[in-house]
């Protein structure tokens, strides 16, 4: 069975390349194009990882980590944020809010799989 | 007697007062006539300018819209492109399982060409036929090749996707231009609003445009060098080390 991942971008174009990388993997993909389009999404499929941008409409990434966070159903999954905001202000408190990697755009396909590597067997 | 003589004392003050102010009101005179004057001078110069206001202001829509066809037709194009990349992509991987197939073939048939030789006992001239059929087939080295070559052009591809993220580094300047011009627009339309308010004749519709609910970082910026995640995996490790040592101080 293909581990899911979801993927939280308002840039369609960044949703294309995020996908384009990790379906070459084996990967099945969702996409929402903000946080709460993200957390409507997760009750109806069983996720494995998160992948988020921070600067998003209608809930941003941090709100998206800390209701994955709060929720029991969801808690422990993974999140990869995945940001142009590369200061060190916004990695700490992606990191605070629970996320588990950081990485910033532009990125490597096979940096993001490594990441995703990490956290998915 | 005494008393009249303040009351007296009293209405001359008043009187002095009064002819004081009459003096400076002479002198006023000229003063705001030539204040007036300027005022009715200026009124069709604050029109004039309101007016050029207008237009400018007019224009902010069409500039605005103008930027987001730019960015949703690079938007468009860079969909396409990734999806050409796929296309490559899916191909380049059934060219490395065709090439995987040949080389295990390969394989089978040495091994079968080998098992020929050994069954050709003492026919010499058929054993050395036999072994220029090994040597015209020995084709690893080409097939290790041509699998070089296909990581390569995989390789060039995942260059190339990362190349391509400049669209969305873009569109974020660009929606952070169009913000920017909004609220320019949206002051204008404040200062336009006054002007009305004093009784000036303004001509436009003072609709305010709303800013687009987009979010944006307007410092992004295209530098596909690995320096920038180096610089964050960094502040993530110090950060851990920083926790490790926190949890030790309480272990």
């Amino acid at each position: 069975m293909k581990k899911v991942i979801l993927i939280a971008d308002d840039s369609p174009t960044i949703r294309k390349f995020v996908s384009f990388s990790l379906k070459a993997q084996g990967f099945e993909v969702l996409v929402a194009c903000d946080g709460m389009e993200a957390v409507e999404l997760l009750p109806t499929t069983n996720v494995d990882l998160i992948i988020t941008d921070l600067n998003m409409p209608n809930m941003d990434g941090f709100e998206l980590i800390k209701a994955v966070r709060e929720n029991d159903g969801n808690k422990n999954i993974p999140i990869i944020i995945l940001s142009s905001l590369k200061g060190s202000d916004e990695v700490q408190r992606g990191l605070s809010a629970g996320a588990n990697s950081y990485m910033v755009k532009p990125f490597d396909p096979k940096r993001i799989q490594y990441e995703v590597a990490k956290y998915i067997n | 007697m005494s008393e009249s003589v303040k009351s007296l004392n009293d209405i001359v003050d008043k009187l002095h007062e009064m002819d004081n102010v009459f003096k400076f009101g002479e002198k006023m005179i000229p003063v705001i006539e030539a204040f007036v004057s300027f005022i009715t001078d200026f009124i069709p110069f604050i029109e004039q300018v309101s007016g050029s206001i207008e237009e400018t202001r007019s224009k902010i829509p069409e500039a605005s819209n103008q930027l987001d066809k730019v960015t949703n037709a690079t938007e468009l194009a860079m969909t396409e492109v990734l999806d050409k990349i796929d296309e490559i992509s899916a191909l380049l991987g059934e060219l490395t399982e065709s090439i995987n197939e040949l080389v295990e073939h390969r394989v089978s048939a040495e091994n079968l060409v080998n098992e020929l030789y050994q069954e050709l006992g003492e026919n010499e001239k058929a054993k050395i036929l036999v072994r220029k059929i090994i040597e015209q087939m020995d084709v690893s080295l080409t097939l290790e090749l041509m699998k070089n070559k296909v990581n390569n052009i995989m390789s060039s591809t995942d260059q190339i996707t990362m190349s391509l993220q400049v669209q969305d580094i873009t569109a974020q300047q660009l929606a952070a231009v169009n913000h920017l011009i909004i609220s320019v627009q949206q002051k204008l339309g404040g200062l336009l609003n006054a002007v009305s308010a004093t009784g000036i004749h303004v001509n436009e519709d003072l609709k305010q445009e709303k800013l687009p609910n987009v979010h944006f970082d307007a410092n992004a910026s295209y530098n596909p060098s690995a320096n920038q995640q180096v610089d964050v995996d960094s502040i993530i490790n110090n950060e851990k080390a920083s926790q490790e040592e926190i949890d030790k101080l309480f272990s």
